[in-house]
């Protein structure tokens, strides 16, 4: 059991009050109600396994998390005879809650997804995993012990932590993590031969006057959500993914939002960064989770000695942005750890080339 | 509209380099006080004109680097700080201010500036001015005798406990008198109390780590306790040793400097152990009677490779624990099938 | 005839950016020990010229004699060959140091012997083997002129700072710094000369650059 002595840091979630408010719909008109052609019926008892995976596949669900093909991943769930599945709500990382929010309030369409995911793979037993370090959650939200019947276990420990839920139920047998709103695409798949034409995104940030959960159809445009919820000012950036992780978009207007932009942050830097020489403080090495050394690998990189950083581990990084975080100079570790990956595989690509 | 591209994570620690290194600076802050209430407004006149040199130098420089000053970088207060503080309070103004000068421009910008140095830029300067005038560095007037702010002194100088202590003899001092930090000393670090609670104010800031410190304190202690250097019982030679050393303000504030201490927790650990094993040594063979600096310097050129081996000992960590989780997996499926 | 005017004037600007450009101290770093340590005051730095003259033009010119021996000599005799020159060398040396001034000898120590194996000549020797004799020497004086002129910067600056003092002659100097005699301050005295003789050399070469230029528009405009 991943306990409370993990390594990584302790974020302020930041998820009020956009997880506490009713999830939300903002359609286009041409998408609603897309459905696939089949003759199965429209009933998840009748079903078998394979037939669920079939449906799956017709309706062309993507886990949100990875990018997976839902169908893919229970036929290879199914292969190797997983004994847990677990659906997957947690939303580590600040003002996130696309997860989260959904699960709360499409209660009996989660439940049911993952009992279907369950009955595709081999029955075995299922879970939902949600974060448990919500710190400033307690007071607004709560949240149950169980979705329609299904326990929830709380996953322990500090930011990044989705990458460490597999440990927590490593005690059962091999198990499967399933993104919540691809569960929540299968009940419909299932129920009412819906393709997947809808994503569930967090529209949050500081600029944001009403930070909400958004069920919005895929492809709509970061402008028109902000319309939706309303500027509170103008904001400096925009950011789609995780606010950890994310990538700015450089066009708000034209970018299409889909299943794996779990959130469209509108923000502003609250303080005029400048950033400091390293300082050498060493707290990077200190919250890495992955116990690797940032400060060499940056200080490498910033020297160009590429040949060095595969002693350090390099390969190993996750990219949670834990380092940059903490880094009281403002440095972009995790960034640069990133380029530079990208620069040792067009070496290497050169070298081999020759 | 934008006037920089962000880069991901998002959202950042509030902590800033400026807010660690005013930590730093607000910890030497009761040790000034203590330094007046003992000898005056020449201590605090010391620590200012060592402090702007620091600063005017740190500016020079990094003008002919061909860097733009940034004024929230006060790496060079502190380090014009520090040095004061291990001075006698009579020190003529032009030792501190070269002492300063050295260590900003030849330690710390010759090396590449902040965090970059291969040596402790405090260390260094007080190393050169104890090399260059000893004898100024290390006689002491009595507290609260009146000393003039600027000028000559007239008030005696002598030497203190720590010179009996280098001799190998005992210190006639009253006990009462070493605690409370009325002997002659260096100007700020005669008072332990005061450092002690330095030391706990920075750890629970969270400005130093605890494991350079704790290594470095317990093997000093240990080796004070079972191996003093004066005819005198174990705990007696321990209140002698660290009541009139400086090792105790180096070991807080010296020791634990970013740029130099090495950054994983088990090279902290094995730094600390060397410093004070060398620390030690310097104080039975060494030829000055305040050596904390020479054995600080010392150590710094170990910092790099001690964190080169524990990163070989990391990567086989890793291995063998990524080798197990592996395992112990495939053994619960093969468990359960 | 006019070629080969053109080629002995070649070869002696050559060997003249030994002087500055391509100092053997600051530049190429040769000859460190002695140049750092022994050099802390300017008595010490003519007395450290002295034997490095003496030393290393002998052992230069002996070496390109060494070139015209048979290929089958193998090089690490030539080297010791030289090596007894250089060590014979010191003879003379320490007479003349002795009429110089009476204890240079041994305020330099262990330094005075130590110059003559230095790493210039233990370079530059086999290079030497390929060029005529003449040649070697005049790179052996230039050689002397640009450790020379090193050492006595150095040493200058040092006394001065340490001591007060010029040549033994006390100047003004309100505050000394005593530590400038040890070794440590050597190492950073010849860096930051070094550092300054960069900025200079870098300097004259971009106002000789842009005269150039200057003289290629006239030219043009014509």
């Amino acid at each position: 059991m991943s306990g409370n002595f993990t390594r990584g840091i302790i974020l302020e979630q930041r998820k009020e009050p956009a997880l506490r408010r009713k999830l939300r719909t903002f359609l286009n008109a041409n998408y609603a109600g897309m459905l696939f052609e089949s003759d199965l019926p429209y009933d998840g008892a009748a079903l078998s396994g394979k037939q669920i995976i079939e449906i799956a596949r017709l309706a062309r669900i993507v886990d949100e998390r990875d990018g997976l093909f839902l169908h893919e991943k229970l036929e290879k769930a199914r292969r190797m005879n997983v004994k847990v599945v677990v659906g997957d709500a947690i939303d580590d990382e600040p003002y996130v809650s696309s997860q989260l929010n959904p699960l709360l309030f499409l209660k009996k369409e989660a439940g049911g997804g993952l009992r279907l995911a369950a009955k595709a793979v081999g029955n075995p037993k299922i879970y939902f995993a949600i974060y448990k370090n919500l710190s400033d959650l307690d007071l607004k939200t709560k949240l149950p012990k169980d979705i329609d019947g299904v326990e929830i276990r709380r996953i322990h420990g500090r930011y990044p932590a989705e990458f460490r839920t597999m440990d927590d139920f490593d005690s059962h047998g091999p198990a499967v993590l399933i993104g919540v709103c691809s569960l929540i695409h299968l009940y419909r798949a299932v129920y009412e031969h819906r393709i997947q034409s809808t994503c569930f995104v967090t529209v949050a940030g500081i600029c944001v006057a009403n930070p909400t959960n958004l069920e919005v159809s895929i492809g709509m445009t970061p402008t028109q959500l902000f319309e939706r919820c309303g500027l509170a000012e103008e904001p400096g950036y925009v950011v789609i993914g995780g606010s950890m992780t994310g990538a700015i978009c450089e066009d708000p207007d034209s970018y299409l939002v889909g299943t794996m932009s779990r959130a469209v942050l509108a923000l502003r830097d609250e303080e005029k960064k400048r950033r400091y020489q390293c300082i050498g403080c060493g707290r990077c090495a200190e919250v890495c989770p992955e116990n690797l050394t940032p400060f060499y690998i940056n200080r490498y990189i910033e020297l160009g000695k590429y040949e060095t950083l595969s002693f350090y581990d390099i390969h190993r990084c996750i990219g949670c942005g834990t380092c940059s975080y903490i880094c009281p100079s403002k440095i972009d570790i995790a960034e640069n750890i990133k380029l530079a990956k990208i620069e040792m595989k067009r070496r290497r690509h050169e070298k081999e080339g020759d | 509209m934008l006037q920089y591209e962000p880069k991901a994570p998002y959202v950042r620690n509030r902590d800033s380099a400026f807010t660690v290194m005013m930590d730093v600076v607000i910890a030497l802050l009761p040790l000034y006080f203590m330094a007046f209430y003992f000898y005056g407004l020449r201590a605090l006149m010391l620590g200012l004109a060592s402090v702007a040199a620091a600063v005017v130098s740190d500016f020079v420089c990094i003008l002919l680097e061909g860097k733009k000053p940034y004024f929230r970088d006060i790496s060079s207060v502190v380090t014009g700080m520090m040095l004061p503080l291990m001075m006698s309070a009579a020190t003529p103004y032009y030792v501190v201010v070269s002492a300063s000068v050295f260590a900003v421009v030849f330690v710390k910008h010759v090396f590449g500036g902040v965090g970059q140095s291969a040596f402790n830029p405090a260390a260094a300067g007080f190393a050169f001015a104890v090399a260059c005038w000893p004898v100024q560095v290390f006689s002491y007037p009595a507290p609260f005798s009146s000393l003039e702010p600027f000028g000559t002194i007239s008030a005696g100088l002598s030497s203190g406990p720590a010179w009996n202590l280098f001799q190998g003899g005992v210190p006639a001092n009253d006990i009462l008198d070493l605690l409370l930090g009325r002997f002659l000393g260096p100007m700020g670090l005669t008072n332990i109390l005061v450092l002690a609670t330095c030391l706990f104010y920075l750890l629970f800031r969270g400005a130093i780590s605890w494991q350079a410190p704790a290594a470095f304190f317990g093997i000093m202690v240990l080796a004070m306790l079972l191996f003093p250097r004066i005819p005198e019982s174990g705990p007696m030679s321990l209140v002698y040793e660290a009541t009139t050393g400086m090792w105790v303000f180096g070991g807080i504030f010296m020791l634990n400097e970013p740029g130099t201490l090495p950054k994983r927790s088990s090279s902290r650990l094995a730094y600390g152990a060397l410093a004070a094993v060398f620390t030690i040594l310097f104080q039975r063979f060494g030829r000055a009677e305040q050596t904390f600096a020479f054995a600080l310097l010392l150590t710094n050129v170990f910092s790099f490779t001690l964190d080169r081996y524990s990163e070989r000992l990391l990567r086989r960590l890793r291995r063998v624990y990524l080798a197990t989780r592996t395992k112990l997996s495939e053994k619960k499926s093969a468990q359960r099938a | 005839m006019q070629q080969e005017q053109n080629s002995v004037k070649k070869n002696l600007r050559k060997e003249l950016d030994l002087i500055f450009v391509k100092n053997p101290v600051w530049v190429t770093g040769l000859a460190l020990a002695p140049a750092v340590v022994g050099s802390f005051t300017v008595k010490n730095g003519v007395g450290l010229s002295l034997v490095f003259g003496m030393v290393t033009i002998p052992v230069l010119v002996v070496s390109s004699f060494l070139g015209m021996l048979p290929k089958k000599v193998p090089q690490y005799a030539r080297t010791a060959i030289c090596a007894v020159v250089a060590a014979l060398m010191l003879i003379p040396a320490r007479l003349l140091a002795g009429g110089i001034a009476p204890n240079l000898f041994d305020s330099l120590g262990m330094y005075f012997s130590v110059v003559a194996l230095n790493t210039v000549w233990i370079v530059r020797a086999p290079l030497c083997q390929e060029k005529k004799p003449q040649w070697a020497l005049w790179e052996g004086v230039c050689q002397t002129v640009g450790f020379s002129i090193c050492v006595l910067v150095v040493s200058a600056l040092r006394e001065w700072l340490a001591y007060g003092t010029f040549g033994g002659n006390s100047t003004v100097l309100s505050v000394k710094f005593p530590a400038v005699a040890y070794a440590f301050a050597g190492f950073i005295t010849v860096g930051v000369t070094a550092a300054v003789l960069r900025w200079c050399v870098d300097r004259s070469r971009d106002v000789v650059a842009s005269v150039r230029r200057q003289q290629k528009k006239w030219r043009t405009q014509r």
